[in-house]
């Protein structure tokens, strides 16, 4: 399981929502991540969604459609894989994902996209153009 | 509140400190009163109490951990309001285990 990694280096921004489901999973191949986010998206009904790679074997998904804080609850807690973040998002009321380079890494880069892009995707994009050189 | 006009945020975390770019200083008041005095970085007044040399003078530094949790509608919106967020902290580099 990978380790919680403190922010050693200046600051970072992050990508916050609670209107929608964003998810973060570390130490995980690029096919289980587009699985879970293709299962994901048909059992809940979720529109569309992006994979986003924030390290090597990390990813990030966001998902189009706008939810209510209870089912975003209900299907972070359906995931094994998730369920060690989303405890400490949950803690914060939000969830949050990094959108700056952190410790030396890069920027998360969008690897795939698909299905509708107009809610929580428009948001998260926005703010990813305009951090784009920061 | 409709999905389009809801107020969005954004998160800058890491550990901060201010104080560093206030001014504070001793200000001396007829013949033998002393006060210390504090304004902030634009210079606005914040506080003035009395000095004793026995007691130094010490900046008005403190760390905070938390977040700055900032409320945006627009990406440039936000990204202008970071940028002046950002500035007004010192951000620490330190080594830690992960």
């Amino acid at each position: 399981m990978a380790k919680h990694e403190w922010v050693k280096e200046g600051y970072v921004v992050g990508f916050m929502t609670d209107k929608g489901l964003i998810i973060d999973l570390d130490n995980m191949t690029y096919k289980k991540v587009r699985w879970l986010a293709r299962t994901l998206c048909r059992e809940h009904k979720l529109e569309g969604y992006i994979i986003v790679r924030s390290s090597p074997r990390s990813y990030h998904v966001i998902f189009n459609r706008y939810l209510s804080w209870k089912t975003i609850t209900t299907v972070l807690f359906s995931l094994w894989e998730a369920v060690r973040w989303a405890v400490f998002q949950l803690r914060e009321g939000s969830l949050t994902l990094r959108i700056s380079t952190k410790n030396g890494k890069n920027k998360p880069k969008i690897v795939f996209k698909t299905g509708k892009t107009n809610k929580l995707i428009a948001d998260y994009m926005d703010v990813y153009e305009h951090f784009r050189k920061l | 509140m409709g999905w389009l006009t809801m107020v969005k945020k954004i998160k800058v975390y890491g550990t901060r400190r201010r104080g560093h770019r206030e001014k504070h200083y001793v200000k001396k008041e007829g013949k033998n009163r002393y006060y210390e005095v504090r304004r902030d970085s634009k210079g606005h007044f914040l506080y003035k109490k009395k000095w004793n040399p026995k007691r130094p003078l010490k900046a008005e530094t403190f760390t905070e951990l938390h977040p700055l949790i900032i409320e945006y509608k627009t990406g440039k919106e936000a990204l202008e309001k970071v940028a002046e967020a950002v500035k007004q902290w010192e951000w620490i580099d330190f080594e830690a285990e992960s």
